[in-house]
């Protein structure tokens, strides 16, 4: 174990090892893991998917991954592959367009404790398809979550895959996601961090084709001692293609966050653009706020452009809101609320939104 | 006798170690109108910003006292829970916050009970019927993307539903067209009544037009340089400030003072 809990989310150059940000410590101690026994896909699916195990379909999955760096370290794949203990295969029939969003719900319990999950989407030419993977968990000591979600959108396929973590406390979430993208197809990711004691999440993408799009929307809430580490790359290989991250949270108390966010321009993807935006607010002066955005352009014809800001919250806008009636915890909730509502907007099941919102303002409580 | 609302007594107040107001006093009753006019830059916007209990103000001396109580300890959301309510001269941008929502909120926070979902829209419907608002706007985020006026009828919208005891208006009629005014200040007059009282900062007398002025206030020096009735106005408007003998506020000292 002692290879895996180090670098885990290793960036693709070494160059800011000088900030300590390139090796990222796992800090639980990984657990045994055990069966995951619940059933994690509640509805039947609409015509055009089907949803499998993933180990009745080792072959094909072998295949497509040859196609694709996994984005994550070797050690990490391993152990993905040694303690599976659920995972779907996913795959969209070409050309149709899944008007329902396909939901797995994990919820880790005293019974199910630990989860290592590895799933493989492959949406055939010209699907559309949106799929959630939630992670909830009832544990009350030291609840372990780690996984592998691979996504291939075809020529003009469009995927949404949407992300929630909403974990107890105590718990470890360990996500890596790596997808690729052929001509003109668009994989939309929207990834909502908001639990667990430590996150450690990397989502990366290859822009292979030509007129594809890629973008990463991302939300974290940190507050009490969690530890949030994020890293994101967006590789343009193909010509004209389209990438974002844009990444928005809001950190207290003793909280920690990694954001590492890359924009790399690999030679030939010349017309291509990216944009990389990292907003965090900051509520108190014992948090940790690290961003890295980088930029590597092995192409010359390319865009790429990078903000990163942060904010306290602005004292104006909490007179307004005191001055209508609200206490400062009312007036600050709201303004987080609002600041997290343009990517909550993003997910179109309005029961999941109303139970983040939920959860949100019960965390919000002792802002 | 007429209930004493607001009393202000030698006000002295600061703002980044600056000292804007300089023994201000200024008394309001129930069911009355008061204006407040004076040059740009005399502390208007301070004295309501200190009412309301804005942080970066700083009282250095005096008192402000709401219905007969020092409010100058309280909170800016206990003012507002009180009956106080600013109309700002830069209403704030709250993007991701509707309309609706935010007064709702408001609403529930102070009346310190959950309004009823339907008496409330229809008592918001009504309000924006009056100020000419779209009820498409219900469902806008809070200022973003409004124009001047906009804003400003915004603010008397949440002033309306608020129903607070004592309404400053700080340049509500500042950068609107003839129209918009109007609608404002048949917002305002629609707003007032007996019991509760309204201090107005403007220019202009247009959003005075259906309002019965009860008394001016001439804010200079970091005083009240002068308190008269309505025709004060019109002085003003024809001679200006400087001939009242007080002096521009970047002027240096001043040396005469009557009032
Ligand atoms: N937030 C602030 N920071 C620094 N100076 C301020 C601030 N607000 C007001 N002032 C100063 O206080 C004085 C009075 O301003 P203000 O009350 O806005 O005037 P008025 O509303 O009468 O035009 C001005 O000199 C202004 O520059
Ligand atoms: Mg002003």
């Amino acid at each position: 174990m002692e290879k895996l809990q180090q670098n885990m989310n290793p960036i693709p150059v070494r160059t800011w090892k000088w900030l300590g940000v390139n090796d990222t410590v796992l800090e639980a101690d990984i657990p045994a893991i055990a069966g995951y026994s619940k059933q994690p896909v509640t509805e039947g699916s609409e015509k055009g998917v089907t949803i499998t195990d993933i180990r009745l379909h080792r072959e094909t999955v072998q295949f497509m991954e040859k196609k694709m760096d996994s984005g994550v370290s070797e050690a990490m794949r391993d152990f993905v592959k040694k303690n599976q203990n659920s995972g779907y295969f996913i795959e969209i029939e070409e050309g149709k367009k899944i008007g329902t969003p396909i939901i797995l719900q994990y919820d880790l319990d005293e019974e199910n404790p630990t989860l290592v999950d590895d799933h493989f989407i492959l949406a055939h030419e010209n699907s559309e398809v949106t799929i959630i993977i939630n992670y909830t968990s009832s544990c009350t000591k030291n609840g372990f979550h780690s996984g592998v979600t691979k996504v291939l959108a075809q020529r003009g396929a469009v995927v949404h895959l949407i992300k929630v973590q909403m974990m107890a406390d105590q718990d470890t979430h360990v996500d890596a996601i790596s997808a690729i993208i052929d001509e003109s197809g668009q994989i939309d990711f929207t990834l909502v961090e908001l639990g667990a004691l430590q996150t450690i999440t990397s989502c990366k993408t290859k822009l292979v084709g030509k007129n594809s799009t890629g973008t990463i929307h991302s939300l974290y809430f940190g507050d009490q001692n969690r530890k949030i580490d994020m890293n994101y790359v967006q590789t343009h290989q193909g010509r004209e293609s389209l990438s974002s991250i844009e990444a928005r949270g809001v950190l207290l108390d003793h909280s920690q966050k990694v954001f590492k966010g890359t924009l790399d321009f690999i030679k030939g993807s010349s017309g291509s653009k990216g944009k990389e935006e990292e907003y965090t607010v900051l509520l108190s002066p014992t948090v940790r706020n690290r961003s890295i955005p980088l930029m590597l352009c092995g192409e010359d014809a390319v865009e790429g452009q990078h903000a990163v800001s942060t904010g306290k919250m602005d004292e104006n806008k909490l007179f307004y809101l005191m001055s209508r009636g609200l206490s400062d915890v009312e007036a600050k909730k709201l303004i987080i609320e609002a600041e997290f509502q343009p990517i909550l907007n993003k997910i179109p099941v309005t029961e999941l939104r109303d139970t983040i919102s939920t959860y949100l303002r019960r965390r919000l409580n002792h802002v | 006798m007429a209930e004493k609302l607001l009393a202000i007594h030698g006000l002295h107040a600061a703002v980044e170690g600056k000292e804007i107001l300089k023994g201000l006093d200024l008394e309001i009753n129930k069911g009355e109108v008061h204006v407040i006019m004076g040059p740009n830059g005399s502390g208007k916007s301070t004295l309501v910003n200190l009412i309301m209990g804005h942080p970066k103000y700083e009282i250095t001396a005096g008192s402000i006292a709401f219905e007969g109580e020092d409010i100058t300890a309280l909170k800016t959301y206990e003012r507002a829970r009180n009956g106080i309510f600013l109309s700002f001269q830069n209403p704030e941008e709250i993007p991701g916050i509707t309309v609706e929502h935010l007064l709702r909120t408001a609403k529930n926070a102070i009346t310190g009970e959950n309004v009823k979902i339907m008496a409330f829209k229809k008592e918001l419907k009504q309000a924006m019927e009056t100020l000419k608002i779209d009820n498409t706007y219900a469902s806008r985020h809070v200022n973003v993307g409004f124009s001047g006026g906009e804003k400003k009828r915004n603010e008397i919208l949440q002033m309306m539903m608020l129903n607070p005891q004592l309404a400053m208006l700080d340049e509500t009629d500042s950068g609107l067209d003839i129209d918009a005014v109007r609608i404002v200040s048949s917002g305002v007059k629609h707003f007032k009544n007996e019991q509760n009282a309204i201090l107005i900062i403007t220019h202009n007398t247009k959003i005075l037009e259906q309002l019965d002025v009860d008394y001016v206030h001439i804010l200079m020096n970091g005083k009240i340089l002068q308190t008269g009735d309505a025709s004060l106005i019109s002085q003003i408007n024809e001679n200006g400030f400087l001939h009242l003998g007080g002096e521009t506020p970047d002027s240096g000292e001043v040396n005469m003072l009557h009032g």
